[in-house]
């Protein structure tokens, strides 16, 4: 860990001599004293350096002509998904609604269960055996 | 001919500790009787016998009530899909026919000769018209099935011969005619598979002959009714008012699949319904045929099974067995003391809806939804 005292936020303002007078004579005599910060200060001058030499990016006209027309492509796209959705949901919903109508027709009898199941048994004797009727759980 | 006497032979002593113990379960508590059921579904052992004739047998037990006074306790061991229902009885006959069969307290079925009346536990009663039991056709069940003595067993309620039926060489029913009395003391139901289906058994009776005295009077419930409801209209119809009757939906089947010849038909005006009496000898189906397809919603407890076809609301572990189902624009109702997949087998020939395809429920409901946006 470095010691105290070292101007290490100092150094990137001292390369763009944007330091005062007082601070800028300050930190080069400390840099000429401290080999530490000599290193750190060479190392961010070549940074510096390489980042400038890099070549200026020209974006061709044509992609800049692009980014409306794919944008423009994208809503589209999104609103025939969106459609699409609602559509398929609709004629989900109908499918749905028609097997749910198209089942049997509700009848009109009700069949008097408990007391034919009563009538038969007196009527028929319950077989070789009196068996009364049990009724459902 | 001469019958031998009974000899008990140590293996029946065992039988009946046996039953004793799985009947005296039933009683404790609904796991205990899932138990009970199980084991008294199981069946006594048999020992064999010979020097017997099963037709002079089973004559002896249809006549075994027409001097015969009892009281008996009775348990119905049904085995449904989703287990065993145990229903525990009292039933007591007086020498004149006079029949109630009471149900803890809950409700009494008393026939008294004339008529019959149902009482619920509220003391509301339902009263039917004049008896006129089918009764349990042996010669008919003779022809039928394969009737042999499978043996002799010792139940609760003393030493019995036990008759069994038989088609194609599977055991169908197994009935147990009892020594002292002749009375038919407990019955076993088999499925068309051989699976038993229910067991019905006097554990204990009471019974006094004809030149005994009576056994008293007949059992009461906790609440009298206190009216009667007018008896319902019956009559009996022929063939050609069968036919008439059942109009031009279908043509009523003179016999059934599995044996079951039509033996009766009646008209009941107060049900709306042509009763459709079938009977195999041994076995007895009811089908009530009414105008009109039924309200679904009304059948409650009620499961849909569909079986060959058929879209059927059952009551499984429900005994007898009942059924219903539309067909041809009518509902039936059918009731049954075989077992349910004997039932089925039978009533496949009569009308029944067949479920839609997905492709005819979406058709129709295009209709009705049409039919609704434009009335017109």
């Amino acid at each position: 860990m470095r010691e105290r005292g070292h101007p290490d936020d100092l150094l990137s303002a001292f390369l763009d001599d944007e330091l005062g007078e007082a601070d800028a004579l300050a930190v080069a005599r400390h840099v000429d004293a401290c080999p530490a910060c000599l290193r750190d200060l060479e190392e961010l001058r070549e940074a510096r350096t390489a980042l400038r030499s890099l070549p200026d990016l020209v974006v061709p006209a044509a992609m800049l002509d692009a980014v409306p027309v794919a944008a423009a492509r994208a809503g589209r796209a999104d609103a025939r998904r969106r459609a699409l959705a609602v559509a398929s949901a609709g004629v989900g919903g109908l499918l749905v609604a028609a097997f749910v109508l198209g089942g049997s027709t509700p009848g009109e009898v009700v069949p008097p269960v408990d007391a034919v199941v009563i009538d038969h048994v007196v009527r028929s004797g319950g077989g070789p055996m009196i068996q009364p009727v049990t009724f459902q759980r | 001919m001469d019958t031998p006497p009974f000899a008990l032979p140590r293996t029946w002593l065992l039988s009946a500790v046996v039953a004793s113990a799985t009947l005296g379960l039933v009683a404790v508590g609904q796991p205990v009787r899932a138990q009970a059921a199980a084991e008294a579904t199981a069946g006594p052992e048999l020992s064999p016998v010979s020097g017997y004739d099963v037709v002079t047998v089973l004559e002896r037990a249809m006549h075994a009530t027409d001097d015969l006074s009892y009281t008996a306790d009775m348990v119905i061991v049904a085995l449904a899909e989703d287990g065993p229902q145990v229903t525990d009885l009292t039933v007591h006959r007086s020498r004149d026919g006079h029949l109630q069969v009471g149900r803890s307290e809950a409700w009494l079925l008393d026939v008294d000769g004339a008529s019959t009346v149902f009482h619920d536990g509220a003391g509301d009663p339902l009263q039917f018209g004049q008896v006129n039991a089918l009764p349990f056709a042996m010669y008919s069940a003779i022809q039928a099935y394969d009737v042999t003595i499978d043996g002799a067993a010792h139940l609760d309620t003393g030493p019995s011969l036990a008759v069994a039926f038989r088609r194609d060489g599977r055991l169908r029913e197994r009935l147990y005619v009892d020594a002292a009395t002749d009375l038919v003391v407990r019955r076993e139901t088999y499925g068309m598979d051989g699976t038993p289906d229910r067991v019905v058994a006097l554990t204990a009776i009471d019974a006094s002959r004809a030149d005994e005295a009576d056994l008293g009077a007949p059992m009461a419930l906790a609440t009298e009714p206190s009216v009667r409801a007018p008896t319902a209209a019956r009559r009996h119809v022929d063939r050609d008012e069968i036919d008439a009757a059942a109009g031009d939906a279908y043509e009523v089947p003179m016999t059934l699949p599995d044996g079951f010849d039509l033996r009766a038909g009646f008209v009941i005006e107060e049900f709306d319904a042509l009763q459709l009496v079938f009977s195999d000898g041994l076995y007895t189906l009811s089908v009530y045929d009414q105008p009109g397809r039924v309200d679904t919603s009304s059948l409650h407890g009620a499961v849909v099974q569909h079986v060959d076809g058929m879209v059927i609301h059952r009551w499984p572990g429900a005994e007898p067995e009942r059924m219903v189902w539309s067909g041809a624009g009518h509902t039936f109702t059918a009731v049954s003391d075989a077992p349910s997949d004997v039932v089925l087998h039978a009533v496949s020939v009569l009308p029944h809806e067949s479920p839609p395809s997905i492709g005819q429920r979406l058709m129709r409901g295009f209709g009705r939804i049409g039919d609704t946006l434009w009335p017109f």
